[in-house]
C-alpha cells in the first residue's frame, strides 16, 4: 500500500501497482524505500482530480508497458480512444484539462495520450472562431494580422 | 426491444470496443457512419481554459491533428500560432494535404487555376514548415487534369528529387501522358535510400519490376504485380525482404508470383490479399483430379486479410501461418465444388491455432439442413478464436450461428445484411443474450453450452444487397436496430 496526499490534504490509500502506472511516482518508491511508509504528497493534485486518475490507473493496472520506441505506427495521427477511455474522460472541460495536467505531472503517458486526442477531437473540423468559443480563448490578433494569417492558410480551407 | 428505445444511444453503447480495435475498425470501415470525435462536442467551457495547459501538452494536442486541422487551428491566437510554427516535426506528414487533392472539381478555368495556384503554394509553406522534410507525399492528382498537373508536377519531382520522402503513395495513375512523368518518377525514388512506406495503385509490366531499387522498404502496396520479364528479380527481393506489411491487390494473375511472394515473405507482420482470382491453370499443369497446392508459408504473419468478388474456395495455394491472430475474410466462401454446401475458407489456410480474431462474412447456404454442419466445421478448426466479426446474410445463418457459436468466443459483433421477416428472430435472440447478460445458452438439455459473451454488437441494412455488393457498404444507408452488452 502507498500512500499520497492531495493539495487539499486528502489521503488515499492506494495498491501500489496502481501507484507505479505514475512513472513519477515509480521512480520514487524505487528509489526511495521508506516513500512506502510516508504519505507522498501530490501538491500539485487536488482530491477529485486524484480520485479520478486512480481510477485510470486501478483499470489499467494490469496493462503491459507501452511500446518506448516512437514508431512509424504508434506516431501516425489517429483519433483511437480505448472504449472505456472514452468513457472515462467524458468529463466536462475544466475537469479534461485537470486530468490531462495530472497526467502530464505524474507522468502517466497512456492517460496523457488519451487526454491530449480528446482535446484534439475537440479541435478537428472546426474553424478558428469555433474554437475560440469552445474553450474560450481570446482572438489577440490584430485585425491586420488576422487577414494575413488568414491568407497564409488560404490552401487549408475548404474549396 | 424495439428499435425506438434503443436510439438514441451513445456511440460507445452502440460500438462497445475500442476505436482502435480490429472489430470496431473494421465496422467503422464498412459502415463509415459514426465519428468518433462527435462524442465530446458537448463539452463546454466558459472559463479560459486552454491557458492551464502548459506548451508541452498543446504540442502533444497538436500531434493528433493532421496539417490541414492543424493550419486552422494554429489562426486561433498568437500562442497557438507560434507553438505550430515553431515545431517542424508537427508539419512533416503531409498525407492529409494530398489526399485532398484527387477530389477536385472545378467549374470553370479560372476557379482551376486559383487553385492550382493555392496549392502549390500549401506545397510550399508545408515545406517550409517542416524544415524542407516532408515524409508523407502521395501523388495523386496525374491522371485527370494536364494542365494543373504540369505546374504542380515540377514543383513535387523538385521536392521528391531535393528532399527524398520515407513514405510515397502513387494512385489515380492513368495510362498514356502521365506515364512517362510516372516513369521519371519512379526513377527518382529507385535511388532514394530513405524510403520506407510505397503504395503504387498500377504497375506497368516493366517500369517498376526493371527499377534497381536501392532502398529497404517496411510496407508495399501493389496492384497487379507482373514478374514476366522482370530483369531484376533478385535485386527486387532485396528490397522487398524486409517487408512487414504488403497489400496486394490481383496478387496471382501471373506465373512465379506465388513463389516470389513466398520470398519476400519471410518477415511479413500484416498481409492483405484483394481481388484474389481462382485457380491460374497456368501455373502448373496439373490435371483437373489432381489434388496439389502450392503452400506459402509466412512464419511471422500476425494480420491477414483476404478480399474477393468471387469465390475464394478453390485455391492452387496454402497459406501457412503458424503465428497468425487475426483474420478477415471478405468474399464468398462457399465452396463451388460442393454445390455451396461448405464454407471452406479455412481450407486455405493451414494453421489456424492461434487465431484468436475471425471477420467473416458467412454466405447462404440453399439447404438449411447442412448449415449447421457447415458452420461447425468451419468454426472447428478456429479452436481458439475469442473475437468474431459475422456479416450474415440472412436469419437462418443467425439461428445456427447461436447455437454452434465457439465456447471461447467471448466477443460477437454480427450485421445483418439484408432485411428479411424472418429478422425478428435474429433481434429475439440477442435480446435474449442481453437480457441474460452476456451469456448465450444453448437449449439442449444435455449439453447446456454457456458462451460468455463480453459485447455483442448488432446492425442491420435495410437495403437487401447480395455478397457481390460487399464493396459498396459504405454508402449504404445503415440504422443501429440492437444492441446489448454483457459485463
Amino acid at each position: 500500500m502507498v500512500q499520497l496526499s492531495t493539495s487539499d490534504n486528502e489521503i488515499f490509500n492506494v495498491d501500489r501497482d496502481v501507484a507505479e502506472r505514475s512513472v513519477l511516482l515509480k521512480t520514487m518508491l524505487d528509489d526511495l524505500p521508506e516513500a512506502e511508509e510516508n504519505p507522498i504528497p501530490l501538491s500539485n493534485v487536488s482530491s477529485n482530480v486524484l480520485k479520478k486518475v486512480l481510477e485510470y490507473c486501478a483499470h489499467h493496472r494490469g496493462d503491459p508497458a507501452p511500446p518506448t520506441d516512437e514508431s512509424e505506427e504508434s506516431r501516425k495521427r489517429t483519433t483511437d480512444i480505448g472504449d472505456w477511455d472514452s468513457k472515462f474522460i467524458n468529463v466536462d472541460q475544466e475537469m479534461l484539462f485537470e486530468i490531462i495536467l495530472a497526467a502530464n505531472y505524474l507522468d502517466i503517458k497512456p492517460l496523457l495520450d488519451v487526454g491530449c486526442k480528446t482535446v484534439a477531437n475537440m479541435i478537428k473540423g472546426k474553424t478558428p472562431e469555433e474554437i475560440r468559443k469552445l474553450f474560450n480563448i481570446q482572438n489577440d490578433f490584430t485585425q491586420e494580422e488576422e487577414e494575413q494569417i488568414k491568407k497564409e492558410n488560404e490552401w487549408a480551407e475548404d474549396r | 426491444m424495439r428499435a425506438e428505445q434503443l436510439l438514441p444511444c451513445k456511440i460507445n453503447d452502440v460500438f462497445p470496443f475500442s476505436p482502435s480495435h480490429p472489430l470496431q475498425q473494421h465496422i467503422c470501415a464498412l459502415f463509415e457512419v459514426f465519428s468518433i470525435s462527435t462524442i465530446m462536442m458537448s463539452l463546454n467551457g466558459h472559463k479560459s481554459l486552454d491557458k492551464m495547459l502548459p506548451d508541452e501538452v498543446l504540442l502533444m494536442i497538436f500531434s493528433n491533428l493532421t496539417v490541414i486541422e492543424l493550419a486552422r487551428a494554429q489562426q486561433t491566437c498568437k500562442r497557438w500560432y507560434s507553438i505550430a510554427r515553431e515545431h517542424s516535426t508537427l508539419w512533416k506528414d503531409a498525407t492529409a494535404f494530398f489526399s485532398r487533392l484527387d477530389n477536385y472539381s472545378y467549374n470553370t478555368s479560372s476557379e482551376q487555376s486559383k487553385r492550382v495556384k493555392l496549392n502549390i503554394r500549401g506545397f510550399q509553406k508545408l515545406q517550409e514548415l517542416s524544415k524542407w522534410k516532408l515524409d508523407g507525399i502521395s501523388l495523386l492528382p496525374f491522371g485527370d487534369n494536364p494542365d494543373w498537373n504540369n505546374s504542380f508536377r515540377e514543383v513535387i519531382f523538385k521536392a521528391l528529387q531535393d528532399y527524398p520522402p520515407t513514405r510515397l503513395s502513387i494512385k489515380s495513375l492513368m495510362l498514356g501522358y502521365a506515364e512517362k512523368h510516372i516513369i521519371q518518377c519512379l526513377e527518382l525514388l529507385a535511388k532514394n535510400r530513405s524510403l520506407k512506406h510505397l503504395a503504387l495503385d498500377f504497375v506497368s509490366r516493366s517500369t517498376f519490376w526493371n527499377l534497381e531499387l536501392t532502398c529497404s522498404l517496411e510496407s508495399l502496396e501493389l496492384e497487379c504485380p507482373s514478374l514476366s520479364g522482370c530483369r531484376n528479380k533478385e535485386g527486387l527481393i532485396q528490397a522487398f525482404k524486409g517487408l512487414k506489411r504488403l497489400r496486394l491487390i490481383s496478387p496471382f494473375e501471373r506465373p512465379g508470383n506465388l513463389e516470389f511472394l513466398e520470398k519476400i515473405g519471410q518477415n511479413l507482420e500484416s498481409l492483405r490479399l484483394e481481388e484474389i482470382s481462382p485457380y491460374q491453370a497456368t501455373v502448373q499443369n496439373l490435371g483437373p483430379d489432381v489434388e496439389q497446392k502450392t503452400i506459402i508459408c509466412f512464419p511471422k504473419l500476425l494480420n491477414l486479410t483476404v478480399w474477393s468478388r468471387s469465390h475464394i474456395s478453390n485455391t492452387s495455394y496454402q497459406l501457412n501461418c503458424p503465428r497468425l491472430q487475426s483474420l478477415t475474410i471478405i468474399g464468398d466462401l462457399s465452396n463451388s465444388k460442393n454445390d455451396g454446401q461448405e464454407i471452406s475458407v479455412p481450407e486455405m489456410l493451414i494453421s489456424t491455432e492461434t487465431t484468436s480474431h475471425i471477420s467473416v462474412s458467412l454466405p447462404r447456404v440453399e439447404k438449411q439442413f447442412f448449415y449447421k454442419a457447415c458452420l461447425q466445421r468451419f468454426f472447428g478448426k478456429f479452436r481458439h478464436v475469442k473475437e468474431l466479426c459475422l456479416y450474415l446474410e440472412s436469419h437462418a445463418t443467425l439461428e445456427d450461428l447461436v447455437d454452434t457459436l465457439p465456447e471461447t468466443v467471448s466477443m460477437l459483433a454480427v450485421n445483418v445484411l439484408c432485411y428479411e421477416q424472418g429478422n425478428k428472430v435474429l433481434f429475439n435472440r440477442l435480446s435474449r443474450i442481453h437480457r441474460d447478460g452476456g451469456t448465450v445458452k444453448k437449449s439442449r438439455k444435455d449439453d447446456d453450452l454457456v458462451c460468455k459473451l463480453d459485447a455483442i454488437c448488432v446492425r442491420e441494412q435495410t437495403n437487401s444487397v447480395t455478397y457481390n455488393d460487399l464493396t459498396i457498404f459504405g454508402r449504404a444507408n445503415l440504422r443501429a436496430l440492437a444492441f446489448g452488452r454483457g459485463k
